[in-house]
């Protein structure tokens, strides 16, 4: 005799897809692009590991460019304010994001951020990321242009031991140059390790410390705040 | 180290693909993650089992292809996998710019056992 049972007889169906798991990331991230390019601000995304100089090199950039452009900086870190209170002693205008843990910043905490600062007149938006050389390569934050900097005292092999950073690296800042007498580190090595990853990448050598090439640094940034600027205005006629 | 992240990123494509339905009948969850991606592969199954109980996810496996960076060049042609990270074609000796493989990070099979009803003689 049939009968009818409720057991179940599992068919597998297989689903081929191509989902992109950064694709909300980079959604979100094109959408900041937009509004900042609306906006008519310069966006750089600054990456390092932890201690490298990416927020005295802010500082120093402040002081030397505030009588010229307006400057605003958010910051990221897992935990305090601490590097925003020392960008707001410049004078400008920070906001932290703290990621409680999180070891990069994803463009969903800078749209969040965003609406709480004052954008009026802003000429440059500079966002400090985490200090990490691995997570923050993945992550699009709408930023024009990402850099990278290597102190001298962590060593020349950065390159090609996190090569994904400088794959999706433009400028490479070569920092604490005035302890280049005094440590290991070669110059030579440090830019064709990294050319041999990217080739377009272009480098800085500088010492927020002692002033050191810090006048190429912001020579370079007034003329591509200026770049940036003259673009929107051709595209507008 | 951002395996957490990313894994949370699983949990929302596939809901957001799904719709939020059927998602308990998934058995495999298939990924495609490039050398460049960052991401460890045995990393991320560890935290996949710690954030799928409690959830639809619960019956799921997560199965990772790792892909090695390979590149084109644009000057000469030659397709190439790209060792020690050094982006240069061995060709002609072009930098490159032109990575084909190796950046991936998606979700690329997903396996769902769907249940049938049958006659069964006894």
């Amino acid at each position: 005799m049939q009968k009818l049972t409720n057991k179940a007889v599992g068919t597998l169906r297989v689903h081929d897809v191509s989902l992109n798991l950064l694709k909300a990331n980079d959604y979100i991230a094109e959408g900041i692009r937009e509004d900042m390019k609306a906006k008519n601000i310069l966006v750089l995304n600054l990456v390092s590991s932890p201690g490298s100089g990416k927020t005295s090199l802010l500082e120093e950039t402040i002081k030397k460019l505030k009588s010229k452009i307006n400057i605003a900086v958010l910051e990221g870190d897992l935990e305090t304010e601490r590097d925003a209170e020392r960008i707001r002693q410049q004078g400008v205008q920070a906001l932290q994001i703290v990621t409680q843990g999180i070891c990069h910043l994803e463009a969903q905490m800078i749209q969040q951020a965003l609406p709480n600062m004052n954008f009026d007149n802003i000429d440059i938006l500079f966002i400090e990321n985490v200090g990490n050389l691995v997570c923050p390569a993945s992550y699009d934050l709408g930023e024009d242009i990402r850099v990278t900097l290597v102190s001298c005292t962590e060593g020349d092999d950065k390159p090609k031991k996190y090569p994904s950073m400088f794959l999706t690296t433009d400028i490479m800042v070569v920092t604490k140059t005035d302890l280049l007498p005094y440590v290991p580190f070669s110059v030579e090595a440090v830019i064709k390790d990294a050319k041999e990853v990217n080739s377009k990448i272009e480098t800085f050598l500088l010492s927020s410390y002692k002033g050191e090439g810090m006048d190429e640094w912001c020579d370079w940034l007034l003329e591509k705040v200026k770049e940036k600027q003259e673009s929107i205005v051709n595209v507008e006629l | 180290m951002h395996e957490l992240s990313i894994c949370q990123s699983i949990l929302n494509t596939i809901e957001t693909e799904f719709d939020g339905k059927g998602i308990e009948n998934i058995r495999e969850i298939h990924l495609k993650v490039g050398m460049l991606a960052c991401i460890e592969p045995e990393i991320l199954k560890n935290v996949f089992q710690i954030v799928k109980v409690d959830t639809p996810f619960e019956n799921s496996e997560l199965f990772i292809e790792v892909i090695e960076v390979a590149a084109e060049c644009k000057n000469c042609g030659q397709k190439f996998k790209v060792e020690k990270y050094i982006f240069v074609c061995p060709s002609c000796g072009e930098p490159v710019s032109n990575v084909t493989e190796g950046k991936e990070l998606l979700i690329s099979k997903i396996i769902l056992e769907e249940p049938s009803y049958a006659e069964i003689n006894e």
